[in-house]
């Protein structure tokens, strides 16, 4: 199957960009938009994945004016395939964030704007969600794919780690961070992401492992994992199991070990990597520059790196000290071996079902609602999406009710290199499910 | 996590924060830590350390320059002076 | 008295150690060989260079380490200009080699560990600012870590020349300015001299701090644990201002990489020609100290004379001693056992000439001006030799050196020429 993409004639782009542009204007889906005439397919690309000529900033000011001179290779192979980059969207703080809010200009959600659209790749989501026949080339490093498809309803698609090359993508936490899909049809998806896979001789860790669909009919329900989570999603939640045993599937419920421990792993992993990926900005060979050349260099850097958000400043100060030699035992190693022991874990299930969850443990807050929460409060809120995050297993977050005029997404994870099955599980499922969105531009 | 502490960690990682920031980030600290300190009821010490999630079997380059990593105008997001970037002081 | 050492030595590639450009400095303008990788720029990823992991295996093999056989990468965060991800990818615990020696005179110097890592790019010290070259900005190298095992100056001037022999033996460019930190105690604190460049540096350094450190201790006072740099211009070392610590460079695993195998790479067979040298003048009967000079930095004259009987021994060596005299080195190993049967002992240079069949390339001398454009075209490739201040003499000898070899030209008058070219370059 092929999918069917928004492309516009020459007469066409003007009036579309446009439309786009006063759309963006309320809901801040996009950081860049290209102006430029382009007749290829219509796909947006979240600002921390480079697109030769258009700023890149990962809606940091400490990028603010950077244009790189080379492309992502995802770029590279969809711009080869015929797709044509129409803008930058929006997002947390280099991936820093589950709702959205740690951006210069906050994206809203297109459902209704009090309410967060999820982060960190929320303008993905928000784009997505507001043009026709919509790919967004997004990312996730803990959850930034699933949590915004859930809260904006669209699709998410969280490959395997590795399957895409992260040649091009800015670097949050590079042992985790993944490029995946959003869209609002399985088939739009599966087209993006044929285009994308396979090895990349610019980036060691991708892989040329063949992505395969096989697709059980078992769903299993870590009940461990449902313990914390709002009620009103267990009964929607328990409601959607109803619906997909009715179609087939047979329901398992299992405990899994250490799970409780993924979240504090998951940071302190993703925190040590990127204290170091951040240790590049230094504010004179791109992006933001310090004027002043004669400050001694360690004055200077401190001076651009007064750039970043607090969230980013936050991380860059605890990777710094979960790195340092004395206490990395205590931290660092017992959740790389964390790591390992969920993995086996999960693996073992995942062989003959899929693991089934709702994607967020809450209904769409209001921004007012958790714009001064604390991070660690914040942090927790990612109980869902960072086990196969961490773990590397590929796993989709899809629409599947609509409460009070918001939607809600529930989470498939499969095993790794499985990709293709949740794409077969979301086609069956949007036979009988109709995404609902307020308002498209085309 | 002890004031000292935090200020060597402020230097090592080349952040300065005035002092409102320094007051709640301190803070943030070290309720972030409390909760990454639940790592300490378990113990799993035979287990394996996955530095990756999936294996990834090594990739090696060719000593060749033919297929070069390209770049678009090196010095477009940076000064430069007679071919060099220019840097702060040493 | 403890002397170890961490000496840093460019490989023999021809692209750097993650990504294609070329890894040596050539004549092109700043900043001409780079791409996103080795300017550390947001998004680029890191690839090694197969042949870079080869070189260096051959070398810890060479130092009898023994090999990891997954060998990986750590990254080092530190902040400097000239390092531009702000980290260094390097190797630890990892690394490709661990637990080597080299054998000096009977006795063992330790190996603690050979690791690959990237070199940092150019730096120029302004005024009110610095300028950047990243050209050499991810140039592969070795960084080979010694125990504290070296007790006297005399050792650690032996311990260089076999190590830069074994180096040469694996195909390093031996002319290549070794960049060594030093550590150095005479009594318990730990002294350590870092960054020191070129061989005569670094002897030079040593001796400085083995005074300073004796002569505090004869003086009844005490020793401070710490950095010091070496000054050329006074042949001093100062007190530094520490960089980082180990606690700060907080290394870790660098995610960008994986695991490599070493047990199926290409090595190259290590050859210890100071050893060769040993058995040569046993079995020839003949001084260990002239057959070392010929064969420690020369492959050339070593597989010459493994190749001779006794009883040409002798005058192998005197062939090739005369034939280097005259300048005469483009020989093939037939064309030496040719003259070895015949009788050579009168034979003056053009005699050798006309024995091989050359003339032109030897009659025509240089002149002048050929020797002028060849001193600005050195001084452009090694920038570095006008920023270290090429004027103060001694790196001015090294010039000189360089140059008559190139142009086959001799005697004092030779060197003053040279000296006069230079200094004018300098004044412009």
């Amino acid at each position: 199957m092929t999918g069917k993409f928004l492309s516009l004639k020459d007469d066409e782009y003007k009036g579309f960009i446009s439309r786009l542009k006063q759309a963006n204007e309320k809901l801040n889906a996009f950081n860049f938009i290209d102006e430029k005439e382009k007749n290829g397919k219509i796909i947006s690309v979240k600002d921390n994945i480079c697109v030769k000529g258009m700023p890149a900033t990962a809606s940091s000011k400490i990028l603010q004016g950077y244009t790189p001179g080379f492309n992502a290779t995802v770029i590279e192979r969809l711009e080869n395939a015929g797709f044509s980059v129409i803008g930058k969207t929006n997002m947390d703080e280099f991936g820093f964030g589950s709702f959205g809010l740690n951006s210069e200009n906050l994206a809203k959600n297109p459902f209704n704007e009090e309410y967060v659209t999820g982060g960190s790749s929320s303008g993905s989501a928000v784009a997505t969600a507001l043009i026709k026949e919509h790919v967004s080339i997004a990312e996730s490093t803990g959850g930034s794919i699933s949590a915004p498809a859930s809260f904006c309803g669209v699709a998410g698609l969280t490959p395997t780690y590795g399957v895409i090359s992260r040649y091009g993508l800015i670097d949050y936490a590079s042992s985790l961070d993944k490029i995946g899909f959003m869209g609002k049809s399985a088939d739009n998806i599966r087209e993006v992401m044929e285009n994308t896979i396979g090895s990349d001789p610019n980036d060691t860790t991708s892989l040329s492992t063949a992505i395969s669909n096989k697709k059980p009919n078992k769903l299993y329900v870590i009940d461990n994992l449902m313990a914390g989570i709002n009620e009103g999603i267990k009964d929607r939640f328990e409601d959607l199991l109803v619906k997909l045993s009715a179609k087939g599937y047979k329901i398992e419920h299992v405990k899994m070990d250490y799970l409780e421990y993924s979240v504090p792993a998951y940071y302190i992993l993703s925190m040590s990597e990127a204290s170091t990926n951040l240790a590049k900005y230094q504010g004179f060979k791109y992006g933001f520059k310090v004027k002043d050349f004669s400050l001694n260099y360690n004055e200077f850097f401190m001076s651009a790196r007064k750039q970043f958000g607090k969230e980013a400043k936050r991380r860059v100060i605890l990777g710094t000290f979960i790195r340092s030699k004395s206490i990395k035992q205590k931290y660092y190693e017992k959740a790389l071996a964390i790591r390992h022991a969920i993995i086996g874990r999960m693996d073992k299930i995942l062989k003959d079902g899929f693991i089934i969850m709702p994607t967020m443990p809450i209904f769409t807050p209001k921004i007012s609602e958790v714009k001064d929460i604390s991070p660690v409060e914040a942090y927790s809120m990612d109980m869902l999406t960072v086990p196969p995050n961490l773990c590397g297993f590929p796993h989709l977050s899809f629409p599947y009710f609509y409460e009070k005029g918001m939607p809600l997404g529930a989470q498939v994870i499969t095993d790794h290199f499985n990709d293709y099955s949740l794409l077969d599980f979301l086609s069956e499922w949007e036979n009988d499910f109709q995404y609902k969105f307020k308002e498209e531009v085309s | 996590m002890e004031k000292d502490e935090f200020n060597r960690l402020l230097k090592t990682a080349r952040i300065d924060l005035d002092e409102e920031e320094s007051a709640y980030i301190e803070k943030d600290i070290n309720d972030i830590l409390r909760f990454f300190d639940k790592l300490e009821d378990v113990s799993l010490n035979d287990e394996e350390l996955a530095f990756h999630s999936v294996e990834i079997p090594e990739k090696l380059r060719d000593d060749s320059n033919e297929n070069k990593n390209e770049i678009e105008n090196v010095f477009y997001n940076g000064e430069n002076y007679r071919f060099y970037f220019l840097g702060p002081k040493i | 008295m403890k002397i170890g050492l961490e000496v840093h030595v460019a490989l023999p590639t021809k692209t750097k150690l993650f990504c294609s450009d070329l890894a040596y400095e050539n004549q092109e303008e700043p900043n001409s060989n780079v791409c996103p990788v080795c300017l550390g720029l947001p998004g680029a990823k890191p690839v090694l260079n197969q042949k870079a992991l080869e070189i260096s295996t051959s070398i810890a093999k060479a130092l009898n380490c023994e090999i990891n056989e997954k060998t990986w990468f750590v990254r080092k965060v530190y902040f400097y200009p000239d390092l531009p991800k702000g980290y260094q990818i390097t190797q630890l615990d990892g690394a490709v080699g661990i637990k080597g020696y080299v054998n000096l005179n009977g006795k063992r110097i330790g190996i603690r560990r050979v690791q690959i890592e990237e070199d940092p790019a150019r730096i120029i010290r302004e005024k009110d600012y610095s300028l950047i070259d990243f050209n050499r900005s991810g140039v592969p190298l070795n960084e080979i870590v010694t125990e504290p095992d070296i007790t006297s100056l005399d050792e650690l001037k032996g311990f260089i020349e076999e190590l830069r022999s074994i180096l040469y033996y694996q195909g390093v460019n031996i002319n290549q300015e070794l960049k060594t930190d030093l550590n150095i105690s005479l009594a318990e604190k730990r002294v350590e001299i870092k960054n020191v460049t070129g061989v005569r540096n670094l002897i030079a350094a040593a001796e400085y701090e083995i005074r300073r450190q004796s002569s505090l201790i004869q003086e009844g006072k005490e020793i401070n644990a710490e950095t010091r740099s070496y000054k050329e211009d006074t042949d001093e070392t100062v007190s530094s201002r520490e960089k980082e610590t180990e606690e700060e460079y907080g290394f870790t695993f660098e995610p960008d990489l994986t695991f490599y195998d070493t047990t199926k790479l290409s090595i190259q067979k290590a050859v210890i020609a100071s050893s060769v040298a040993k058995e040569l003048a046993y079995k020839n009967e003949y001084s260990e100290k002239t057959i070392r000079e010929l064969i420690l930095f020369n492959k050339k004259n070593l597989s010459l004379l493994i190749g001779l009987s006794k009883d040409e021994f002798k005058k192998g060596v005197s062939l090739i001693e005369k034939l280097a005299s005259f300048g005469i080195d483009d020989y093939s190993e037939e064309e030496f056992k040719k003259m070895i049967k015949q009788d050579i002992s009168s034979l003056e240079k053009d005699g050798f000439l006309q024995l091989l069949g050359r003339t032109s390339k030897y009659e025509e001398k240089a002149d002048e001006e050929e020797i002028e454009a060849g001193i600005k075209e050195m001084l452009s490739l090694d920038k570095s030799l006008l920023d270290r201040g090429i004027n103060d003499g001694k790196a001015m000898g090294f010039m000189i050196g360089k140059v008559k070899e190139k142009y086959h030209v001799s005697g004092k008058e030779a060197a003053d020429f040279i000296k006069k070219v230079i200094k004018s370059m300098l004044n412009n």
